[in-house]
């Protein structure tokens, strides 16, 4: 939205594509009635909502080919300059229990309160690491949701060290200080260095037992429903398929779009901003998409921004390093744990593979199928790839991923022939 | 709000008008949307923002929908995915 903004307020003709009904992403959720005011009545911005990018391609010269999905049906949109901001989605890790139903991830309980007032449950557990469970606890706990424990797996310090990071950036820190000071009024018990490492119940969760990392410690918990989520995974694959240039992260199981300080990736034509180019949060991703949105009317960033940017990616490099993913969590998953929820692929299934010399997660995918689903291993991949490295004693970034999908989205084949993708003899 | 009135599994639902399918189950107390694949385990919502597909259910005998982004409709008939 800030890219458009700024683009559009420099003379481009901007045309805005967001896949939800609402724009501001997963977490504004069309709470943020400003920027969208301002969009709506800019002569030179088109807002098209519930549409989807099912694929792009880089275009000769500059920008990409877009093959979107939106209420009027498919089209391809040809622009000579195009910004993906396309954010991020929770990383999952597997433990015993967690397909049961009512164990979801903070982002889900997030969702069904802002979006339908629908509260998860009624004993809640907030779990995992990061910042993210602050807000999703405080926000359960303020709708009336007894969150019973915050199980955070850094420890106690990891608070010291954020807020050094945070020295300098007034307004992630006052955000930081709103959030945590909600979770203390609130009264929610806060279990530091802990995680939660098994999930029991018939048909959904009962409880859930929570131990400190290396597994000693251990105490169950009743709860009607947990949410447990380990920070975020960047949204690349229209960028990858793009053949913009990644950079991997050293320990995460994650990649993120490299940028210049234009926020142009190595595609002509093609700019990134937001979660993509590195997780951030709000603040970074508007500063990003007004620089980006300048850069494309061929404009100077606004000076005043670019010292936003350079803070808040400060910001977030400091909650990087402060809400690591525990080393242990692989010690809990016992041999029948499901690590791929579509296909129903154990964890016995995996380390077999990973037994027999195979230290590639595409290679596994193909073998037991664990990513090959419904999801396309939008959800176990990223697991796969940290145990796959953990287990074969390589980097994480030297054993492949599955975020590389020719489609963003799944078209039909009606789609894709009233493309004249098929053309009948 | 106006009500809307779906079925699920033969089950009277009642939900708010723009609620999604999901989101209505839940509020009703339904957690289990199917029984997945390979092992005939129980799932339900998950992601909730239509990442993991594993609310995936049918409605009104259509091809799989994810019910955490599906919007209900007036007299739907929703089966399990």
């Amino acid at each position: 939205m800030s890219a458009a903004l700024a683009a559009a307020d420099r003379g481009l003709a901007v045309t805005l594509i967001d896949n939800s009904p609402l724009l501001g992403g997963q977490i504004w959720r069309g709470t943020n009635p400003e920027p969208v005011r301002a969009l709506g009545r800019h002569e030179r911005v088109v807002v098209e909502v519930s549409t989807s990018v099912i694929r792009a391609d880089a275009r000769d010269g500059e920008g990409a080919l877009l093959i979107v999905r939106g209420p009027a049906g498919v089209r391809v949109i040809d622009a000579p300059a195009l910004l993906l901001a396309t954010g991020a989605s929770e990383l999952s890790l597997p433990f015993p229990g967690w397909d049961l139903p009512g164990v979801v991830t903070p982002g889900a309980a997030q969702a069904l309160l802002k979006a339908h007032g629908v509260r998860i449950g009624a004993r809640v557990v907030v779990a995992g690491t990061g910042p993210f469970l602050w807000p999703v606890a405080s926000g359960l706990a303020s709708a009336g949701v007894r969150i019973v424990a915050l199980v955070e797996a850094a420890p106690v310090r990891a608070g010291a060290a954020v807020a050094a990071g945070l020295a300098g950036h007034p307004a992630l820190a006052a955000q930081a200080a709103r959030y945590l000071g909600a979770v203390a009024r609130a009264r929610i018990p806060v279990l530091s260095g802990r995680v939660v490492v098994a999930a029991h119940g018939e048909d959904r969760v009962e409880s859930v037992v929570v131990a400190r990392s290396d597994g000693s410690g251990r105490r169950e918990i009743a709860v009607d429903a947990a949410c447990v989520g380990w920070g975020f995974v960047p949204a690349v694959e229209i960028a990858r398929g793009l053949g913009c240039r990644e950079v991997a992260h050293p320990v995460r199981p994650i990649s993120t779009v490299a940028v210049d300080a234009a926020q142009r990736t190595s595609v002509p034509g093609v700019l990134a901003a937001g979660e993509i180019t590195g997780i951030g949060g709000a603040v970074k991703a508007a500063a990003e998409g007004t620089i980006a949105g300048a850069v494309a009317a061929g404009a100077e960033p606004p000076r005043r921004v670019v010292t936003v940017r350079r803070r808040a990616a400060r910001s977030a490099a400091a909650f990087d390093r402060a809400y690591p993913i525990p080393a242990g969590w692989l010690d809990g998953l016992e041999p029948a744990t499901v690590v791929c929820r579509c296909e129903d692929v154990t964890w016995q299934q995996v380390t077999d593979v990973i037994a027999d010399g195979i230290a590639d997660v595409r290679a596994i995918k193909g073998q037991v199928r664990c990513g090959m689903g419904w999801c396309q291993g939008r959800i176990c991949g990223p697991a796969l790839q940290l145990a796959t490295a953990a287990r074969a004693g390589r980097p994480v970034d030297a054993v492949g991923d599955l975020a590389t999908r020719p489609f963003a989205i799944a078209p039909t084949v009606g789609e894709l022939a009233d493309l004249g993708a098929f053309r009948p003899r | 709000m106006s009500g809307v009135t779906f079925r699920f599994e033969g089950q009277s639902i009642t939900a708010s008008e723009g609620s999604s399918i999901g989101a209505a189950l839940w509020a009703a107390g339904v957690r289990q949307l199917r029984s997945s694949r390979v092992l005939g385990r129980p799932r339900g919502i998950y992601c909730g923002i239509g990442q993991c597909y594993d609310c995936v259910v049918h409605v009104n005998d259509g091809p799989l929908v994810r019910a955490c982004i599906t919007t209900v409709t007036d007299g739907d008939v929703v089966t399990s995915g």
